[in-house]
């Protein structure tokens, strides 16, 4: 049936480029988000701008729904193909064209690794300043589609603030040019892509601005008794007026996994570690240090270490890191909430996670950009299972819309994708969700761009749905 | 009041959130012009109104709506004016660190309408960085919020980056909430007088290669500020300096190393009135006076950070007689001419064509009402993104009531 379309793709790209064997499909079935799983009719790996901009001329005349896919980490079901259609991988654009150190910017293609850009800017003195945990992994064009975060957001901002310009293709196969230099005679549509998680156009070529590296840094591995005097402590530093690079919680659930994995050390009885990195000008940073001891004595700290040198500093980001990864050594599934509240109600909010993981018997362990107010419990338990499965689901549901009713949001950093899609309503009034309805009409006037996420709409798909049919996949 | 900026137009008060969206909505059914404004300081960005209508004012919009500070957070109506503001933060040890003239009748909506910055733009960033969301009645008169009051999100598309810029041509803004930042404890500046505007060249290269993180790096030529030590120097730079009082001591050794290196003497000054009155100069400073709008042509020129002591050199010899703010860390050049209103036009012109050889851009910011300078002279010539930002207009504003004839698109 999808013959001429993947036929069209072949004559375009050539054959190599073009998958359309059930078995290579299943790869593309999901993302980070696996309890969701749909087959695309074709996966197709563009290599230029002018190809991406062709396959989507190609998937318009043939009516087909498409995918931008980066590395395929979202964990909102970003990339999963709703109503089959083409995924197009950006994978294989990956040229960084140009580093330009006198004015702090890059250009990169899209399916640049985050990591990529990091190596091959070492030695210039600067750096890409978004550092998602998953940064081996995802991609720049990954990055602004989902407008990450990542520790250092607390001092350096998300990803929206280091994004310049960027290059586009739009639903109907046009390609626009948007930066580096700001622009006063014009929207801000770079802004309005930072984000739009491939529904409002696919990111061919990124502008970054960079950052100089810091001159040193002081980083802090305080160990909390009680998670209630962790997660004061962090509101009362953020009050006082200092502005810390990082500051980044684990309780004592997420700490276990850690050290079985690392053998980090972590003390095995405390209820939450907090790591707190200052940078700057080294003369600054003893000062600060000693404030933020201060307040984390006040808060019946246990104990407070301080890095000794770069090793130990990149240990102890390496744990935090790949704190999320070891997780897997809990529980056969996870899915990992990304809510935010103001500030001061971090430690409201982590109270609220303890009672609701009682509420439905799941186990839920915490990471945190605690410092933005940014949450991400992870809920435990078992895909096998429907009724654990429905449970999970229920309890994410109640914590986001606790974080709602306190001021916050459903997502900080992963965007809405497909998991979310229910909880917009709550979040926004039904004219604000009409008029994001426009933008997006404006950008990707057929809708083919992203089928079926950020918006409610007849095409997103119900996770309670999921959860039925989990036995089948 | 603004006959020259809205011909013929009448103008209404509000004091309400709600009373915006009801003039909007009748303005709406008769297909009437509106034409927000705040603290009707920026008036001069933006051809003259296409037809008459209704000036909205909005400066009586000006309650603030919460404050929670521990969350460096602000929320306030759109027409509250930016001295308020700051007076509201600096109770609390806080402040935005967006610079903006007159600010004792700029007005937070315009601000973001506009989206105007100063000399900290260079550290701090801009209205871009710091605004988390906002409430906005359509070209409908239905309100509409975007974004949230918590300093990450997520959570749909980003409307709120959207509307900053849009000139009320996509909305009228009738509240804001945004980040601020704690004060710095200490703020000192390094001036340095320069014998040459070439000789800006090396130093500024200089500077952004250095461990120096200034708060702003503005390059004054022509018209001097009043705190000025060398009136007589081709061109001043100033070196703003932010952050602990150890770390300002610190950069202000460094900088003074490095001006050194150059052959330059530095100046420093950190007495807390003279570093507060030449911050508020470089605010101030490339805000046309009123009573010299109508011979002066005052245009914004945005090029690579890296070339912003080429383009200046250039801009100068058109005119020697030219006065140039130039925020050398981000490329930004304020320049204002003398300029009869009938020579406006071939002026833009030339300026055009020398910024676009250095692969920058120009926007007129205003000019003399009289030379009536259309649309495409004002913004330049439209890249093909403008259908997507027609396609957006017509989505938000259907009638085409808001602001028309103003800014780049219908
Ligand atoms: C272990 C782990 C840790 C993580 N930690 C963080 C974290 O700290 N902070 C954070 O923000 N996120 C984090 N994430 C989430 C995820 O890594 C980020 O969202 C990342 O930015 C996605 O990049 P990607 O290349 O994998 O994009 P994908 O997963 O491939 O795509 C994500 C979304 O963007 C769209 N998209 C991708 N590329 C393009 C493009 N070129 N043009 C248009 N749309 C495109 C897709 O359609 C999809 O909607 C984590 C994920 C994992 C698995």
């Amino acid at each position: 049936m999808k013959k001429p379309l993947t036929r069209d793709l072949r004559r375009c790209l050539g054959a190599t480029s073009v998958l359309s064997e059930l078995g290579d499909l299943r790869v593309y079935d999901c993302d980070g988000l696996t309890i969701e799983k749909r087959l695309p009719d074709a996966v197709v790996f563009p290599a230029t701008t002018e190809q991406v901009a062709e396959v989507v001329r190609i998937c318009s005349r043939h009516d087909a729904p498409i995918v931008a896919r980066g590395a395929g980490t979202s964990l909102a079901g970003g990339c999963l193909p709703i109503g089959g259609g083409v995924v197009v991988m950006l994978t294989r654009m990956k040229r960084i064209i140009e580093v330009n150190v006198a004015d702090r910017m890059a250009l990169v293609e899209a399916g640049v690794l985050n990591l990529q850009l990091a190596r091959a800017l070492t030695g210039t003195g600067l750096h890409f300043a978004p550092d998602p945990s998953s940064q081996i992994a995802c991609t720049i064009g990954g990055n602004v589609a989902t407008n990450a975060g990542g520790p250092h957001t607390l001092k350096y901002g998300v990803t929206l603030n280091h994004v310049l310009g960027v290059e586009a293709v739009l639903g109907d196969g046009t390609v626009m040019q948007l930066g580096p230099l700001g622009d006063r005679a014009a929207l801000d549509l770079t802004g309005v892509l930072v984000g739009s998680e491939g529904t409002l156009a696919i990111v061919t070529r990124v502008w970054i601005r960079l950052t100089p590296n810091p001159q040193d840094y002081r980083t802090l591995r305080v160990t909390f008794d009680s998670l209630d005097d962790a997660s004061n402590a962090i509101s009362d530093v953020i009050a006082s007026g200092i502005v810390p690079a990082a500051m980044e919680l684990m309780d004592q659930g997420i700490l276990a996994a850690v050290d079985e994995a690392f053998q980090f050390g972590f003390p095995a009885d405390a209820e939450a570690v907090v790591v707190i990195e200052l940078d700057g000008p080294s003369v600054g940073l003893d000062e600060q240090r000693d404030r933020i001891t201060e307040i984390c004595n006040r808060h019946q700290a246990r104990e407070i270490l301080q890095a000794s040198d770069a090793q130990q500093r990149a240990l102890l980001w390496k744990c935090r890191k790949m704190a999320v990864g070891a997780v897997g050594r809990l529980s056969p599934s996870y899915c990992i909430q990304d809510g935010v509240v103001p500030r001061t109600k971090l430690p409201h909010i982590i109270r609220r996670i303890t009672e609701i993981s009682a509420k439905y018997s799941i186990r839920i362990v915490n990471v945190a950009h605690a410092g933005d107010g940014n949450i991400h419990p992870i809920l435990l338990f078992d895909e096998r299972d429907a009724d654990q499965v429905q449970r999970a689901l229920a309890a994410g549901k109640e914590l986001l819309e606790d974080c709602i009713r306190c001021g916050g949001s459903v997502t900080a950093e992963h965007g809405i994708g497909i998991e979310k899609i229910s909880l917009m309503e709550s979040l926004f009034a039904p004219y604000d969700l009409k008029m994001m309805e426009k933008v997006r009409d404006a950008f990707n006037p057929g809708g083919g761009l992203g089928l079926g996420k950020v918006l409610p709409s007849p095409h997103a798909p119900t996770l309670l749905h999921a959860a039925v049919s989990i036995g089948d996949v | 009041m603004f006959d020259s900026i809205f011909p013929g137009s009448e103008t209404i008060q509000v004091a309400h959130q709600s009373e915006v969206a009801e003039v909007v909505a009748a303005a709406y059914a008769q297909q009437r012009p509106i034409y927000p404004v705040g603290g009707a300081t920026s008036l001069g960005l933006g051809a003259v109104a296409g037809k008459p209508g209704t000036v909205l004012r909005l400066a009586k919009l000006n309650q603030r709506v919460d404050y929670p500070s521990r969350d460096l957070t602000i929320t306030v109506e759109a027409g509250m004016k930016m001295a308020e503001l700051a007076k509201c933060l600096s109770a609390e040890q806080q402040r935005l660190p967006i610079d903006v003239a007159s600010a004792e009748s700029a007005t937070v909506g315009g601000v973001v309408a506009a989206n105007l910055c100063g000399p900290r733009r260079y550290r701090y960033g801009t209205v871009r960085d710091y605004l988390l969301g906002l409430t906005v009645v359509d070209g409908t008169g239905q309100s509409f919020s975007t974004g949230g009051r918590v300093v990450k999100n997520a959570a749909g598309y980003d409307l709120t980056r959207l509307m900053i810029g849009s000139l009320g041509a996509l909305g009228v803004i009738t509240q804001a909430t945004l980040m601020v930042r704690p004060v710095p404890e200490m703020s000192a500046f390094v001036v340095v007088p320069l014998p040459s505007l070439e000789k800006a060249e090396s130093l500024l290269a200089s500077l952004r290669t250095s461990e120096l993180e200034p708060a702003a790096l503005s390059l004054v030529v022509g018209d001097r500020l009043a705190d000025d030590p060398d009136r007589g120097a081709a061109a001043t730079l100033w070196i703003g300096l932010e952050s602990s009082e150890i770390e300002v001591r610190w950069m202000l050794d460094l900088a003074s190393r490095l001006c050194r290196e150059q052959g330059l003497p530095a100046v420093f000054i950190d007495a807390p009135d003279r570093v507060a009155s030449i911050w508020r100069g470089l605010t101030e400073h490339a805000a046309v006076r009123p009573d010299q709008r109508a011979a002066t042509l005052a245009v914004e020129l945005t090029v690579l950070p890296s070339r912003t002591v080429a383009a200046a050199v250039r801009l100068h010899q058109f005119d020697p007689q030219a006065s140039l703010l130039c925020q050398a860390g981000n490329g930004v050049i304020l320049a204002w001419f003398s300029c009869k209103p009938e020579n406006a036009g071939e002026l833009v012109t030339r300026i055009r064509k020398a910024a676009e050889e250095l692969g920058g851009r120009v926007v007129v910011t205003d000019f003399p009402p009289e030379s009536r300078l259309d649309r495409s002279t004002i913004w330049g010539p439209p890249g093909p993104e403008i259908r997507v930002m027609q396609r957006i207009k017509r989505q938000f504003d259907p009638e085409g009531i808001l602001n028309p004839g103003r800014f780049i698109f219908e």
